[in-house]
């Protein structure tokens, strides 16, 4: 009996094993030549679909056997004939090379008067197999995904803390003026003074707190305002070098009562830069007055004017160098980190400490940089270094003066 | 330039030579995908080697149609929201798209035939979903190439198929009755032939060649499978030309036979829904289609 047509017979017997929807084979056991497969063994195997010879729909046993011994899956194989029994995940080769994945019944037929045979009966699973994959690689994907939201979810909280510990650390430094004003009132107000010299030193001591205390708020409110993106600039094309000259003559003074020589290298070269004057020339002062506050005695301050460029931006890099007492390596980055500094400020020196970090941020809103090196022991070097393009993503932030202001601010 | 008349579907299919072949990480990259012990791993070595088809089918998958929250930015999440399947009838799409690059002239626009097209694959991939056919994204690319045989025959023998395009917009016929009624080669008959020098899944053979015929005995003996899929892209094509989204080369909208909306399983008041959620799905064919064509 051979069936190689796909016309369906007959009997009922012949029709169920035609159009069962399980895969059916029967195959000559001496020549492993198939003499039954029902249609859905014909489709699972793409026979019958070649255009050359659509008739074509006999495959011998040899055809099917594979030599694929991936992901614990069991190639078709000469053993596998050998003994009856169910296999699970076998891999069986089809005409075109590609895999079929298929659980399958094997069983040897014998009769009386007829050659030997094998019966083959399989389902096919390897849409399922594809299906798993896809589970598998969606898994993968959801853990990965989780991963990323947790590391999300411990910066936010890191963030989170940080902004905690700023409250309580700048309200901290807020309540020593305050206590010293409230103090000194007391007095005043119950009149514990003795003649009016200590009267006047004691509203003295009002004042001077007060302004500190207003300085402290005003620092702290801009550092929050540039953290939250809310700082308003003014960032127009204009030449630094003028500006910063004439900003650095209005030292003399304070250098020389710190006993501080300062230096300006001056440039030849005329550049245009992208920035907001006023808040370039707050951090340039605040550099310099470091500078000269935390100096030797007959320290030098150095100021210089060069150019620096990374990969893809240039720059006008201003350097101000000093003669300090330098920073250790250690403690380098503590010095534009808030934390640190707000509130570490010797008597001496006064100020807020937030000077650095506001600073920084400054630069980077406009586009450039604030860094520094330097040698414990002998100095530090600062650098200011400001963008001579438009670097900003937020083009509305350029913005042009109008001729009658310009030469007011930029002296 | 040889005489209309003189040309039959024999010289047409001998002259698709002229065509471009399809470049090979299709079909190497149908191969891992059909494997199912592959992994994304070997898909990406693969898409690798082309890095324009990798940029294209990202930003196919980060575009409305799929929806992915978030967006993808590599191949391997793309495959993980999209499926392997998905991918490969992108980059199948694609491929296509670009070998069968054809000039507008009066009667036939480039533009408006792929937006229909587009339109049917989305219509056909939606009409799978919701029938739940277990492969949907299958019909995508059966969808979107079902009439490319049009395309073919435009670029090598414009004359004859403006022939029937003008034809059937003066008689108001469909272009497949255009070509019958002329005895020009059928664009089924030249895509299908496409299809097999090019290598395509039997599938899409499939769709190409009946996507007119209704009756599936007339079909050539295809499996209960690819009748099925035949009968989804037939009703896809109809619903997409009465919805008048883009322009295939004729204007007349049928209305739907009772036989295959009854081989689908399709209420009247199913039918109306499907309706409804193929008009969302092709509302993002346009930036589908710019970036698909780019």
């Amino acid at each position: 009996m051979s069936n190689h047509s796909s016309a369906p017979r007959s009997s009922l017997l012949e029709i169920i094993a035609e159009e069962v929807i399980t895969g059916v084979m029967a195959f000559d056991v001496k020549s492993g030549n198939s003499i039954f497969l029902n249609r859905c063994a014909r489709e699972a195997l793409e026979l019958g679909i070649d255009r050359e010879d659509p008739n074509d729909t006999s495959v011998n046993l040899k055809d099917l056997f594979s030599k694929d011994t991936r992901l614990n899956m069991t190639p078709f194989s000469e053993e596998m004939l050998g003994y009856d029994g169910y296999y699970q995940n076998v891999v069986m080769r089809k005409r075109d090379g590609g895999a079929l994945v298929i659980n399958l019944d094997v069983k040897h037929i014998e009769s009386a008067g007829l050659p030997d045979r094998k019966l083959i009966m399989f389902e096919d699973i390897t849409l399922q197999k594809k299906l798993q994959r896809e589970i598998d690689v969606k898994q993968d994907q959801i853990n990965k995904s989780f991963a990323e939201i947790l590391e999300q979810n411990r910066q936010l909280k890191d963030l989170d803390l940080a902004k905690d510990r700023f409250i309580a650390l700048t309200t901290h430094e807020l309540r020593t003026p305050l206590s010293a004003i409230v103090a000194t009132a007391e007095v005043l107000d119950m009149k514990l003074y003795e003649g009016e010299v200590q009267r006047d030193e004691f509203i003295k001591t009002i004042y001077e707190q007060g302004l500190h205390l207003m300085e402290l708020v005003n620092d702290i409110l801009d550092f929050a305002k540039i953290q939250a993106g809310k700082m308003e600039l003014f960032i127009e094309q204009f030449d630094p070098i003028p500006v910063l000259l004439k900003l650095a003559t209005g030292f003399d003074h304070m250098a020389a009562q710190a006993k501080v020589t300062i230096q300006v290298k001056k440039s030849e070269e005329s550049t245009l830069v992208y920035g907001d004057i006023l808040r370039l020339k707050e951090v340039v002062n605040n550099v310099i007055s470091n500078a000269i506050k935390y100096n030797k005695e007959n320290g030098e301050v150095n100021i210089s004017f060069g150019a620096y460029q990374t990969q893809d931006r240039r720059y006008l890099r201003i350097t101000i160098a000093d003669t300090g007492q330098g920073i250790p390596a250690n403690k380098l980055h503590h010095v534009f980190n808030e934390f640190e500094t707000v509130g570490n400020v010797s008597r001496h020196h006064k100020g807020t400490g937030l000077g650095m970090p506001i600073s920084k941020r400054l630069m980077n809103a406009i586009g450039g940089e604030l860094s520094l090196e330097s040698i414990d022991g002998q100095g530090s070097a600062f650098f200011v270094d400001i963008p001579l393009t438009k670097v900003l993503t937020d083009e509305s932030l350029y913005r042009s003066r109008s001729e009658c202001w310009g030469d007011d601010l930029a002296s | 330039m040889v005489p209309a008349k003189k040309m039959n579907s024999q010289s047409i299919v001998d002259r698709l030579d002229e065509l471009p072949t399809l470049p090979t990480i299709v079909y190497e990259l149908s191969r891992v995908i059909n494997d199912p012990m592959s992994s994304t791993s070997e898909i990406e070595k693969i898409m690798a080697n082309d890095q324009s088809l990798t940029t294209k089918v990202l930003r196919l998958a980060n575009s409305a149609y799929y929806a992915i929250p978030g967006g993808v930015s590599n191949l391997r999440r793309a495959i993980a929201y999209i499926g392997y399947d998905a991918i490969n009838q992108l980059v199948l799409s694609a491929s296509v798209m670009n070998a069968l690059n054809a000039k507008s002239s009066t009667g036939f626009e480039p533009n408006q035939f792929w937006k229909h097209s587009i339109g049917v694959a989305m219509a056909a991939e939606t009409t799978a979903r919701f029938v739940q056919y277990r492969t949907p994204s299958d019909l995508f690319t059966c969808g979107l190439i079902h009439d490319m045989g049009k395309v073919a025959l435009y670029i090598i023998a414009p004359e004859i198929f403006l022939e029937s395009v003008a034809r059937a917009k003066e008689k108001n016929l469909t272009l497949i009755d255009a070509e019958v009624e002329l005895g020009n080669p059928r664009h089924t008959v030249v895509g299908r032939e496409l299809a097999l020098k090019w290598r395509l899944p039997s599938l899409i053979q499939a769709s190409i060649a009946h996507h007119h015929q209704k009756d599936p005995g007339l079909r050539g003996g295809l499996s209960q499978e690819t009748n099925h899929v035949v009968d989804m892209v037939f009703l896809a094509n109809l619903l997409v030309v009465a919805l008048r989204f883009g322009n295939s080369g004729h204007s007349k909208a049928l209305g739907v036979p009772k036989e295959i909306v009854e081989r689908l399983h399709l209420t009247p008041e199913k039918l109306k829904d499907l309706i409804d959620k193929i008009k969302q799905s092709i509302a993002s064919a346009e930036s589908f289609l710019k970036i698909i064509g780019d």
